[in-house]
């Protein structure tokens, strides 16, 4: 396995980042030195946040790297590190915007209409499913998946990241009347699927 | 932004989200970047192109020169091995791993642990229960199920890699359609045992009864199918809910060492036999040489236990025929990855111990190559959970990789069977 980062780079990295915070990424930072600092301080609520879009842990796993590796790649090309940390969830979303829809598009062949989602949902075997045993859980998921992506991303932004309008909406690449207005009405819709009084 | 409904939201999101835990985060590998199409810049590529050229040109040469030269670099036993025949081995490490999950196919870089591609299902609803990989690691061969309204039928097609790791369309391999009985499929739950020859010509595979309520048991079989012209021979053993065969390797000598628990079956004098309420579990070698017939009288018994709870749990034969590398377990759930001798039936020697050698199922071995799994020194469980990573050992000198590729567990449910092979 060949990495590009020894251990000994790492311990580099935090003494030199002095670790930022949340979009903080050092200006003239060695790019995979900042580029670790930042997976390692949001990698997990990514992989989280992918894992409740695609469904499938690895994929999810995947999604995060391939959105970090792109932004090492482009390091050089980007104007303002503090960005960097937006420029990551917008790679994540689209990924999992991707998958998403390749994984729809397989399902579309064996499932009928609005089952496809349904067919989405993680295999009853997985452990994710056994978090989404209970009921409840799986109600609100079923719902979830039922929205357009992007109310489902809005939504997830605000109340899963709990990230601000602002930073929603960059992560978004929408302004923040979009992104205000999309969270709006997908908890609109949620509810309704939800069969809850407003 | 406060509500109800996402509230609700939130605990859901908060629930799912937590099967992921900070501990079994895999590392970010900014090596592993995928290719970037890049316009031409410069010299950029200038010393790979001519690195690749010049790799090109020396594994070409050192093909027309020395053909047999990497086989006999790689395992000290090669001179056993006809060369004509045999398709070379990997002289390095394997490149790519081939792996299935839930009857999907994906090629793996085992430098990097990521998927460069998926494998297209070959036929609508083609779903992946079996791999088998040829020496020299870009030859695969699926078997897997397709599913119709007259019942399911089981097919074998090979996958072809490109040097990139990209696979070719993929070819149905000649023979009739196995018919299966149905509900069998389940969605890539099943594992069916196959193998391929050394020098590619023949593949083999295990036929199960995968319904223990059938009434119409069919024995338990081990068919050879030539990869060219379809033509099958079977050798089989008597049915019972028990008996199956989960393993199966070839030696460049046409032998083939598989993995099975026999049912109603016992050893007498060296020999299986019929016993009632006893089941076997063992490692036996058959020829295909042989005329095709009952399996356990074509075959020699190399190991065998009739305690669930010890003996061996999965085996590969090497090439040359000497040696089978097994996960073998005692009593006391104490495992170890060893090489037994073909010729004595002994232990020759121990590659892992412990509890790192817990789950190590060796499943392929592709010239020095062995692939299996390497289980953390202190295992954590906890929901769904990195309980592994597939490894590498290097069988000439006993040298073992952790490959960056995770093995999930979960503690709420059996996973599902994730066979992956170079």
């Amino acid at each position: 396995m060949v990495l590009c980062l020894s251990d000994m780079d790492r311990d580099a990295v935090t003494i030199h980042l002095g670790v930022s915070g949340s979009d903080g990424v050092g200006v003239g930072a060695d790019p995979a030195a900042a580029v670790t600092a930042l997976y390692a301080e949001h990698a997990l609520g990514l992989t989280r946040l992918a894992l409740i879009m695609v469904g499938d842990r690895p994929t999810a796993e995947d999604i995060v790297q391939d959105a970090f590796c792109g932004l090492h790649r482009r390091w050089e090309k980007l104007r303002d590190p503090a960005k960097a940390l937006s420029y990551v969830r917008s790679a994540v979303l689209n990924g999992c915007r991707t998958e998403f829809r390749r994984a729809r598009t397989a399902l579309g062949s064996t499932a009928a209409g609005g089952a496809v989602y349904e067919a989405h949902l993680p295999p009853a075997w997985s452990a994710e499913s056994a978090a989404l045993a209970t009921e409840e859980r799986r109600e609100v998921m079923r719902a979830l998946l039922k929205l357009p992506p992007r109310q489902r991303e809005a939504l997830l932004l605000r109340y899963y990241l709990e990230l601000s309008e602002a930073e929603a909406a960059s992560a978004m690449r929408i302004s923040r009347g979009t992104a205000k207005s999309t969270v709006a009405r997908g908890l609109a819709a949620l509810r309704k699927l939800l069969g809850e009084e407003s | 932004m406060m509500s109800r409904t996402g509230d609700r939201l939130r605990d859901v999101a908060t629930a799912v989200g937590a099967a992921v835990t900070e501990q079994d985060l895999p590392e970010l590998r900014l090596a592993e970047q995928l290719p970037v199409r890049r316009r031409w810049s410069g010299g950029r590529w200038l010393v790979p192109l001519v690195a690749a050229v010049s790799v090109i040109a020396a594994v070409g040469a050192a093909a027309v020169f020395g053909k047999l030269l990497a086989v006999s670099r790689d395992r000290p036993h090669s001179a056993l091995i006809p060369g004509p025949a045999l398709i070379r081995p990997v002289t390095g490490t394997p490149g790519y791993l081939v792996t299935s999950q839930l009857g999907r196919g994906s090629v793996i870089s085992v430098a990097t642990g990521r998927t460069i591609a998926k494998i297209p299902p070959p036929v609508k609803g083609y779903v992946i229960e079996g791999i088998a990989a040829a020496p020299g690691n870009r030859v695969f061969y699926l078997a897997g199920e397709v599913f119709g309204a007259r019942g399911g039928r089981l097919e074998f097609f090979e996958v072809k890699l490109r040097p990139d790791g990209q696979p070719e369309p993929a070819r149905r391999l000649p023979g009739r359609a196995i018919q299966v009985p149905l509900p069998v499929s389940s969605n890539g739950l099943m594992n069916i045992a196959v193998a391929v020859s050394p020098d590619g010509r023949q593949i083999a595979y295990a036929l199960q009864n995968q319904l223990l309520t059938d009434p119409g048991l069919r024995p338990v079989t081990i068919t050879v199918l030539s990869v060219s012209t379809g033509a099958t021979r079977a050798w089989r053993v008597w049915s019972g809910p028990q008996t199956q065969i989960s393993q199966l390797s070839w030696d460049a000598h046409g032998r083939i060492a598989y993995h099975a628990t026999i049912g109603n079956a016992a050893v007498r004098n060296g020999h299986v036999i019929k016993a009632r309420r006893q089941n076997l579990n063992l490692v036996a070698i058959l020829s295909t040489l042989g005329a095709p017939g009952p399996l356990l009288p074509a075959s020699r018994l190399l190991t065998y236990s009739s305690r669930p709870d010890a003996g061996v749990r999965a085996s590969v034969i090497t090439a040359d025929g000497l040696t089978v590398v097994a996960q073998v377990v005692n009593g006391f759930q104490v495992t170890s990855l060893v090489e037994i001798s073909v010729a004595t039936g002994q232990i020759t020697r121990v590659l892992l111990s412990g509890e790192q050698a817990f789950q190590a199922n060796p499943v392929a071995i592709d010239g020095d190559n062995l692939l299996f799994t390497l289980s953390p020194k202190q295992e954590h469980p906890n929901a769904s959970y990195i309980c592994g990573h597939l490894a590498l050992a290097k069988l000439s000198t006993g040298q073992i990789a952790r490959l960056p590729v995770p093995v999930y567990c979960s503690t709420a449910a059996p996973p599902p069977p994730f066979p992956a092979t170079w």
